[in-house]
């Protein structure tokens, strides 16, 4: 599906003036064994003795801004309603508004909410049709072949078109699927 | 002194997905300092107010949560003292020697019957920021984020608790301050080693080893609305509060790292002391029990686990 694109998505830490610009960028997704971090990430004064070596970057990171590619589409959750969501926002984050404002209605259960950072599993979902973009999602509750059909959790996808979502019973099973598969 | 054995725990490892994203919260918003990073890509962080080389590990993995949490004994004989006593309760020991991770001396570790590795040490190197020692300030290296002061406590959960209980007092010399029970037997106890009204808690739950929260202390109530103020400024992800627990009576926040593993912070608790009863709480009133504002537990609460 659209697991490819994952490196497009705006980087939240590319954000003007950002400190952690000063980051080397290589292992986002991946292992990070070849860049030594080494700093002191604190909005921390002269007083840190990491000031001195070098390491501290000292001061606060600037204030998001809202990205200028940001799109309205339309996500459908199969047989309970459909909202307007933005293709920068986590898609989960989007659905809880939705909700908040009768958008999405009759669901089998309260829309499940947890973590809303790709970790707990509980949002675990199927895009039947439509464009997304991955964050970070743990392996324990989407495996590879989970994947390749769609199965997502819906806090760590951002659409990118309009789309159709099942959230019901006809998920594929969860896999028990190791950390690595 | 009449504190030996089990100190207090010493650090706690946990896996992420995203290894700057974990770094950037950890540091810049609870207020952490990085110490160092090893070869294998482990991170390790401490609080300026904390003397000794780290408290909390971040490692890089495909899934989210725990991987082991470590616990500090006072004398380098407690740890050949516990492993024997530990071995003859059942459990294999398996041995990590020093240095394995950067200023901590040899470990020994099990698996509890939840499915979570527990390990004790008794040496750890200091590193910097830390305290100072000789007409001390209250702080050398000028608190941000939210002012973590310590790695506190963390809460599992897994199967089997009750042989959890029975470990934690029989073989560690822990104290039970606080359970709550229902109907069909005990579904969490609160574990101190000290005068903490906890150092460690189990509920119980179908899947081993699994991760509820890692806790993070801080000075006041106060300090609890300015982390709030910074959940809502950075866009944190939050679980519920600030409120308050009935158990222990720490005023609190839950929200989540991003990885999805739930973090606290706290501030306010009782004392505990050996000779206290322990405090116990009925189904009846497990919402006060959890939330005691809002007087009912969340749906997350139970079942949002990383
Ligand atoms: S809400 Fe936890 S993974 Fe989506
Ligand atoms: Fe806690």
């Amino acid at each position: 599906m659209q697991g490819n694109t994952a490196r497009k998505w705006p980087d939240p830490r590319k954000r003007k003036g950002a400190m952690t610009d000063l980051l080397p960028t290589a292992g986002r997704n991946g292992d990070s064994t070849s860049t030594t971090l080494g700093r002191c990430f604190g909005g921390c004064a002269e007083s840190c003795p990491l000031a001195g070596l070098g390491r501290c970057s000292g001061g606060t990171s600037a204030a998001p801004e809202t990205p200028a590619t940001a799109r309205r589409v339309t996500v459908t959750i199969e047989g309970h309603g459909s909202a307007s969501v933005s293709t920068e926002e986590r898609l989960l984050v989007a659905l809880e508004r939705a909700r908040g404002l009768g958008q999405i209605t009759g669901l089998p259960r309260k829309l499940p909410v947890g973590c809303r950072r790709g970790g707990c599993g509980i949002c675990r979902a199927q895009v039947i049709a439509g464009d997304y973009r991955r964050a970070p999602m743990s392996r324990e509750h989407v495996s590879l072949s989970d994947e390749a059909e769609g199965v997502v959790l819906t806090c760590a996808i951002y659409a990118q078109s309009d789309l159709m979502l099942r959230l019901d019973a006809r998920l594929p099973a969860r896999r028990n699927c190791d950390g690595n598969d | 002194m009449a504190h030996t054995g089990v100190l207090r725990p010493g650090f706690i490892q946990l896996r992420v997905l995203d290894m700057l994203a974990a770094v950037e919260h950890y540091s810049k918003r609870i207020g952490l300092h990085q110490v160092s990073e090893e070869a294998d890509g482990r991170v390790y962080l401490k609080s300026a107010d904390e003397f000794d080389h780290h408290s909390f590990v971040l490692r890089r993995a495909d899934t989210a949560g725990f991987d082991l949490m470590a616990f500090k004994v006072r004398t380098d004989a407690d740890l050949d003292a516990f492993e024997q006593r530990i071995v003859a309760y059942g459990y294999p020991v398996d041995h990590v020697p020093a240095g394995e991770q950067p200023g901590i001396g040899r470990r020994i570790g099990w698996t509890l019957a939840s499915g979570h590795r527990i390990e004790l040490f008794a040496h750890a190197e200091q590193s910097d920021p830390k305290p100072s020692a000789h007409n001390p300030d209250v702080w050398i290296t000028e608190p941000h984020g939210m002012r973590a002061r310590r790695f506190d406590h963390a809460l599992l959960y897994g199967p089997e608790i009750e042989k959890n209980l029975e470990f934690f007092e029989t073989v560690l010399d822990f104290r039970c301050a606080e359970r709550l029970d229902m109907p069909d037997g005990v579904l969490a106890i609160w574990l101190t080693a000290g005068m903490k009204a906890h150092d460690i808690a189990f509920v119980k739950y179908p899947e081993p080893g699994k991760f509820h929260h890692a806790s993070f202390e801080l000075e006041n109530w106060n300090d609890v609305g300015h982390a709030a103020d910074i959940i809502a400024r950075y866009d944190i992800s939050i679980d519920i509060g600030p409120t308050r627990h009935g158990i222990t009576r720490g005023q609190t926040i839950y929200f989540f790292d991003p990885s999805g593993n739930r973090n606290e912070v706290f501030t306010g608790g009782y004392t505990y002391y050996p000779d206290h009863p322990t405090r116990t709480w009925d189904h009846e009133q497990v919402g006060k029990a959890i939330f005691y504002y809002e007087r009912e537990m969340n749906e997350a609460f139970l079942s949002v686990v990383t």
